[in-house]
């Protein structure tokens, strides 16, 4: 216990004066705690992809991708392919999206999302060391550690469910484009979504 | 029998559990001249009374939300042209900087009046933010009548007042420009008085970011207002938004709308 809090309070310290991630550099190094406590550091999973992927279960942006399926869908199909997918959730205790682990794994069964796990961010200093503004809010990691997608799921910034079938999707295109060893032709996009509830 | 009441009571129950979340946003159509005729302009104000504590969004959203939408269903020979919107406010929250409204707004419509008489039907989507989001839909119709003898005096200055809030365009003689490097938009303008306050905000998506600082410079010849590119910019070659500027005589919306060399 105290040796999480003393590295959740190394990760804030970090977090106010590095600048937020930048597409093309290192990804920012983390340890964070799953809902099931496990902890996860950005280290442990060098050699494959990652995706964070910021949510508020309560918001109407990210309801269009979790009342559809997309979300889960993206997440059955790119953990299938050895992608880690992280969800996580900045929103402050007492604002919209906050859980409790055990309300976390309810939700994550209820709406059979299938994250490789979902990490608690209440003190919100993982989302400022990425730059989280939005959720969803997604960043995608290559195997070298190195960031190689900063924004929006798809290019419909709306909270229509309507244009999710009709959007092009960012977290398929730069996964696709990164595994086939490809140049990544949208890096960074502007994410769209209700502003991440921190403190 | 027992299991379709569940459901019935557990529908109930979620439908009003989503209109308790947001207080109803009151929304009413108003028109410039009633009395136009066919053939003639007309402008057709959408009245939005925004519920106390929470806010709409301006065409550009910023960091969060998203633009109120209009679809117009119009009688025979009628047309209407794009929303012209109000000067926005500036709103920050701990994710970010975001541009819209709160209190009342009304969004204006050029139109080309029909022949025909009717049902004149907007029909609405919007977002209303507080601490959390809600997605609002409606209908908002007022019936024309061919031929009417007078103007609605009520409605006509109302439609003069929201007009009053839409953006002035920006005088000619400021010789307005902007230029770009790798990081940065400079827009340039020469109003010919120092310039105490200036705030640009940007009508598209990833041009600016919303957050960063905007450095102003102003010389009695030539203001400089210098803004950080958003990190998702792409290709811009044109730089559009409102400039609110503020000098000793007083402060000022201007419509931008210029080359970005």
């Amino acid at each position: 216990m105290k040796r999480i809090l003393s590295i959740s309070v190394l990760v804030l310290t970090l977090a106010l004066l590095a600048p937020a991630a930048k597409v093309g550099d290192a990804a920012p190094g983390f340890s964070a705690t799953d809902s099931n406590g496990k902890l996860h550091r950005l280290s442990d999973y060098k050699g494959k992809f990652v995706v964070l992927e910021w949510t508020n279960s309560g918001c109407p942006f990210t309801r269009k991708h979790y009342s559809s399926g997309n979300m889960q869908r993206l997440q059955k199909e790119w953990t299938a392919k050895g992608v880690v997918w992280l969800t996580v959730l900045s929103s402050a205790p007492g604002q919209q999206g906050y859980k409790t682990p055990a309300e976390e794994n309810d939700y994550l069964r209820q709406a059979s999302a299938a994250p490789t796990a979902a990490l608690m961010d209440p003190s919100g200093s993982l989302g400022h060391l990425y730059g989280a503004k939005t959720t969803p809010d997604i960043f995608i990691i290559d195997p070298s550690g190195k960031l190689i997608y900063d924004g929006a799921i798809d290019d419909k910034p709306t909270t229509d469910v309507e244009d999710v079938a009709s959007a092009k999707n960012y977290v398929n295109a730069t996964l696709t484009e990164a595994m086939a060893g490809q140049p990544i032709v949208t890096a960074n996009t502007q994410p769209y979504g209700c502003s991440v509830k921190y403190q | 029998m027992r299991g379709l009441l569940t459901i019935a009571l557990l529908l109930m129950a979620a439908t009003i559990a989503l209109f308790a979340q947001a207080p109803e946003t009151k929304v009413s159509l108003i028109r410039e001249n009633s009395a136009a005729k066919p053939g003639s302009s007309d402008t057709v104000g959408i009245r939005f009374e925004i519920p106390s504590g929470w806010h709409m969004y301006w065409v550009n959203p910023g960091d969060a939300g998203e633009p109120p939408r209009v679809q117009w269903s119009l009688p025979s020979g009628w047309a209407a042209g794009e929303l012209q919107w109000p000067t926005p406010s500036r709103m920050v929250n701990a994710a970010g900087v975001d541009y819209g409204y709160e209190g009342e707004v009304t969004l204006l419509t050029p139109m080309r009046v029909g022949s025909s008489g009717g049902d004149l039907t907007a029909n609405l989507r919007w977002l209303v933010c507080k601490d959390i989001c809600v997605p609002q839909k409606s209908s908002a119709k007022t019936s024309i009548k061919v031929g009417p003898d007078s103007v609605d005096l009520a409605e006509k200055k109302a439609i003069a007042m929201a007009k009053a809030k839409l953006p002035d365009a920006m005088p000619a003689s400021w010789k307005t420009s902007a230029l770009q490097n790798s990081g940065q938009i400079i827009l340039n303008f020469r109003p010919g008085i120092k310039v105490q306050q200036a705030i640009f905000f940007p009508a598209d998506r990833e041009v600016i970011d919303n957050s960063s600082l905007q450095k102003l410079s102003s010389m009695l010849r030539t203001t400089h207002l210098t803004m950080k590119k958003a990190d998702s910019t792409t290709n811009i070659t044109r730089l559009r938004g409102v400039l609110m500027v503020a000098t000793a005589a007083g402060s000022n919306a201007y419509a931008v709308d210029v080359p970005l060399q």
